[in-house]
Parts: C-alpha cells; sequence; structure tokens
C-alpha cells in the first residue's frame, strides 16, 4: 500500500470531485422539492394577496389586512444590495405563529434571510428604500422558519409607522379561503397553493436534465479514474505479481494482496471525501445564491451519501472485474525476464 | 545410476524431453531428448553458455515453461500431465526458485520477503534458524536496498528454501556477483544442502562450480 501511495493520493482527489459532481446532479431534485415542502408548510397563508389600492374583499371571511413592501439591504458578500420583503401583521395576528406586539420594536427575519446576512437576535439591521434612499433601521428579535423569501415580519402598526403611513393604512391580505374582489385590477399579486406547486414545478423542470448528466459526468470520472491508477498499480507490480505465481500464490491470493488494498482505498476515500463533498456544495450553492436574490437551503438527505459510496463502489467493482482478467493474463515469465 | 550424497531414492527424472521455440523456419530446437536422472538430496550443476538451453531446462522442470514431448517426473508426480492450476500447486508445494537478479520486493524487509513464501507452505522452516544460517540475523530488519548483492541473493536463497521445498532450482545464481561473495554463496548452498537434504538444480555459465556438484550435466546435453 505504501509503494502505491501517489497513486492512492490520487485516487482519493479524483474521488472527491467525481463524489461532487455527483452530489450536485443528485442533490438538486431532492433540495427543491424539501424547498417546495418547507414553503408549503410555512406558509403564513394558503393564500397571500397584495393590492395596489387598499380595497374590501366581497367575503372577508378570516382575512387579515396587512402592509406589504420592499426594501433594500446590503449584502457583503456579493457587495451589492438584495431586496427583502417587509410584512406587517397585526398584534393579535393568528397567520404569524411569533408573537408580535405593538409595542415591541423590532422585528422577526425569516431564516433565510437571517442565514443569508448572518443576523441574530439582537443585530440591528439597515434597510434603504431604492426609490427615495431613504435609510431604515431595525432591530432584530426573532426568527421565525418562512424558507420562501427574504422577510422581515413586523407589526403592522409600526411598519406603517416607520413607511410614514397612515396607521390604517394596508395594502395585502392573509387568507386561508379565496378572496372575491370587486375590482380585479386592484390586485397587483396573487398567490394560491397552486402557484407554489407550480413554482416548485418549474424548478424541477429546470433542473431535471442536469442531474442526468452530473450522474454520467460522475461514472465516467469514477471509470477512468479507477481504471487508470488500478492499472498503475497492477503494472507498476507486474514484475513481483509474476514472481508471487512463481512461487505458486494463486490468482485469488494475488487478488487480495493487491486489490483489497485497492478496494479499502476505494471505499475509504469514498467515505472519507464525504464531509468535503458536503463542504463543497455548501460552499457552491453559497456562491450561486450569492447572485440570487432568494435563498435556497442545502438540504442534502442521507441516503444520497450512501448512494455516492454505492456508486463509487459498483464502478470500481466493474473495474476490479477487468483486472482479476488484467491480473491472470501477467505472464509467469515477467518474473524471468525483468531484472532489477 | 550411481549412488550419492547417502540418499538412493530417485527424486528427479527427465526422459526424453524436446522444447522448440518459433514456427516454420525459425523454429529453433532448444531442448532435443534430454534424458536424466537425480536421487534426493544432491546437487546437480547444468553447465553451458548462453542460449544452450539450460535455463529453459529450468524453466521447464519449474512448470514456468511446457514441453513439447518426453516426460518430467518429480517426487513421482509427471508434471507435464499437469495443467495450469496444479503446475500453480506443484510449484507452492515442491519448489524454491532463486535468480540471478534476486527479485527482492523492495518495499519488504529481508525478514518480509522471506515471509512471503513462508506463507506458501504448511510446515515451513523456523525463519530465526534459517536468518541465523543465512547470515542475515542483523540484517533481518533491512530493506533490499541497505544490502550488498550477496546478502541480497542470501536473502533470495531464504526465500526460496523457508518453505522447505524438496527442489531449489537456482539460475545463476552468482551471476550478479563477485568472486569472493559467489563462493561465500555456494558454501552456503552446500551447507543447506547438508543441513535440510534438499535435492538442487544451478543452472550456470561458470566451470568451476561444478566442484560442489554431485552430478554436472552440460548443455549438448
Amino acid at each position: 500500500m505504501i509503494q502505491n501511495k501517489g497513486s492512492y493520493i490520487t485516487l482519493f482527489v479524483g474521488a472527491f470531485l467525481a463524489s461532487f459532481i455527483l452530489m450536485f446532479g443528485l442533490v438538486i431534485t431532492p433540495m427543491i422539492s424539501h424547498y417546495v415542502d418547507s414553503i408549503k408548510q410555512s406558509a403564513v397563508s394558503d393564500y397571500q394577496y397584495v393590492l395596489k389600492a387598499p380595497v374590501e374583499p366581497e367575503n372577508p371571511g378570516n382575512a387579515e389586512k396587512l402592509t406589504v413592501s420592499s426594501l433594500e439591504t446590503f449584502y457583503k458578500p456579493a457587495g451589492k444590495n438584495i431586496e427583502v420583503s417587509f410584512f406587517g401583521l397585526r398584534e393579535d395576528s393568528h397567520y404569524f405563529k411569533e408573537s408580535i406586539s405593538d409595542d415591541e420594536k423590532g422585528v422577526y427575519l425569516s431564516d433565510g434571510l437571517a442565514k443569508k446576512l448572518g443576523a441574530e437576535p439582537g443585530d440591528t439591521l439597515n434597510f434603504v428604500n431604492p426609490y427615495t434612499d431613504k435609510e431604515y433601521t431595525v432591530k432584530v428579535i426573532g426568527i421565525t422558519d418562512y424558507p420562501r423569501a427574504l422577510t422581515v415580519f413586523m407589526s403592522q402598526k409600526q411598519l406603517n409607522d416607520l413607511l410614514d403611513r397612515d396607521t390604517s393604512y394596508f395594502n395585502g391580505y392573509f387568507s386561508d379561503e379565496e378572496l372575491t374582489f370587486t375590482d380585479k385590477n386592484s390586485l397587483a399579486t396573487v398567490i394560491t397553493p397552486e402557484e407554489l406547486s407550480k413554482f416548485g414545478d418549474q424548478m424541477l423542470s429546470s433542473f431535471k436534465q442536469l442531474a442526468p448528466l452530473c450522474l454520467f459526468a460522475a461514472i465516467v470520472i469514477y471509470l477512468v479514474l479507477m481504471y487508470v491508477l488500478t492499472k498503475l498499480v497492477i503494472d507498476k507490480n507486474a514484475l513481483y505479481i509474476s514472481l508471487l505465481k512463481v512461487f505458486g500464490y494463486e490468482t485469488p491470493e494475488i487478488r487480495k494482496l493487491y486489490l483489497k488494498a485497492t478496494t479499502i482505498v476505494v471505499l475509504g476515500s469514498l467515505i472519507l471525501c464525504l464531509p468535503l463533498v458536503n463542504f463543497g456544495i455548501q460552499g457552491s450553492f453559497f456562491l450561486v445564491q450569492m447572485k440570487l436574490s432568494g435563498y435556497l437551503p442545502v438540504y442534502i438527505p442521507m441516503y444520497l451519501y450512501a448512494e455516492i459510496v454505492a456508486s463509487g463502489m459498483a464502478s470500481y467493482f466493474v473495474i476490479n472485474f477487468i483486472h482479476v482478467r488484467r491480473i491472470n493474463k501477467i505472464e509467469l515469465s515477467a518474473a524471468l525476464k525483468n531484472r532489477e | 545410476m550411481e549412488k550419492k550424497n547417502g540418499m538412493n531414492t530417485v527424486f528427479f527424472s527427465v526422459k526424453n524431453i524436446e522444447k522448440s521455440y518459433g514456427t516454420g523456419s525459425a523454429r529453433v530446437k532448444v531442448l532435443d531428448g534430454v534424458s536424466t536422472e537425480l536421487y534426493e538430496g544432491e546437487i546437480c550443476v547444468i553447465l553451458g553458455p548462453s542460449g544452450s538451453g539450460k535455463s529453459t531446462f529450468l524453466n521447464v522442470v519449474g512448470g514456468l515453461e511446457s514441453i513439447d514431448g518426453g516426460s518430467i517426473t518429480i517426487d513421482g508426480q509427471d508434471i507435464s500431465k499437469l495443467d495450469t492450476k496444479s503446475l500453480g500447486r506443484y510449484r507452492r508445494n515442491k519448489l524454491g526458485f532463486v535468480f540471478q537478479f534476486y527479485n527482492l520486493i523492495p518495499n519488504l524487509t529481508v525478514k518480509e520477503n522471506i515471509e512471503v513464501c513462508e506463507y506458501l507452505s504448511k510446515n515451513p522452516l523456523e525463519i530465526d534458524e534459517l536468518l541465523h544460517t543465512l547470515g542475515l540475523w542483523e540484517h533481518k530488519e533491512k530493506f533490499p536496498n541497505q544490502l550488498s548483492g550477496g546478502q541480497q541473493q542470501r536473502c533470495a536463497i531464504g526465500r526460496a528454501l523457508i518453505k522447505n521445498p524438496a527442489l531449489l532450482l537456482c539460475d545463476e545464481l552468482t551471476g550478479a556477483l563477485d568472486y569472493k561473495t559467489s563462493k561465500d554463496i555456494l558454501v552456503l548452498i552446500e551447507k543447506i544442502n547438508q543441513t535440510y537434504h534438499n535435492t538442487i538444480i544451478i543452472v550456470t555459465h561458470n566451470e568451476p562450480i561444478k566442484n560442489m556438484a554431485h552430478r554436472v550435466l552440460t548443455s549438448g546435453w
């Protein structure tokens, strides 16, 4: 094993590279599904309405009025401002699970925004209105599970105060039932459960071609790399393999001597590179998200790690089979012809 | 056949063995009806110049190459009729090989190189005793590149002997050594023969080696 350490180090690097590509391809589908599921689970209400003008619905039911606004904050890693939605809710809102008080100054950040900005409760954040350049400072009092968008939740009264609007101002609704408006033109945006599913499907369809491509690339890398490196190990040791045959070693014994070590290194490399793969995926998505206005939490289900190791080992066993034939073909005469 | 070395069992017998290389007009007959017998425990030296077929003889006796005709009987077993797997078992159980260029595994110590073949035997020699016999006890933890040519050849002999083979095949075992070291190695081979009673075939082009032999064959056969 020691005399082949150069090959084995390359094997580890290659295993990492192939595992990373494979993980990248495989992780997208479960990550988006997980994202869409968590959006659905954490939705404040089934329907969200943003209005162009404050109008009343025909069937208010348990709908709640809210104030919606967009401000920007500086996102240091990307060196630019990102847009953040502000939701002002009423004090006793039954759509928001955290406790909002008109008297307690402060805001809740969606977990995506908190992660993206690296903000924690107690921090103070600065925002700016991109149209007026007016600046706002708010204190973070909590983080809430809301992965769908970069959002700030706060008291409607406080938000209206902050934006210099009338206390009774509103421009949206949260509702678990579909609302009917006399003037459909007064609606700016409506988010429904169907839209959420559509959003997930769209994301999945845009990325689904990537998965087989990554799978193909990774398997090719696994196969080529493992073939070349294990071939190197066997070729380098052809004289000694031949010598062992001359001494009377049988093929399974030789295979055990030369391929067992390689098998352990392959399996070890595949397992040991998993934390690096995880780190690489987190880092890659961090870089990708620097360019995105939203936040897509990285979600790697455990079974993917097992799939990575299984794919790598399956590729190796194909190669191993080929090399067993190579070992069988090494002539006894190699030991007699070769000279040190 | 004359009785030698205090033994009277015919251990080794080749009858009319033939071996050719090449085809058509390029075909060369290297062994042409070679016959001989050896008693158990004899040292046989095969003398001859390069290309005379002595290494081929060693290879066919060692089951490394097949013969075109004749028979090779060793310890009552006709090895010319054995398949590849059985020949492997024959080499494992009965033979020890010593090569001119040692062929030691460079990343294994002296002791580990010998242990490579110890593994093959159900009844190996005692390795520490063998290391003392070979004069390698002080060098047992050294790697081949830390040894002189003579010490490397001693290690190769140890590797061949550890499984206590009935037949030791030596191909130009002093070919890469100086005069004094060659002499030491040959003294060692005689000592081994007396200690372990292995039948030994030595192929060489070095004529003085015949003085240690119970039997001398010259190519031309």
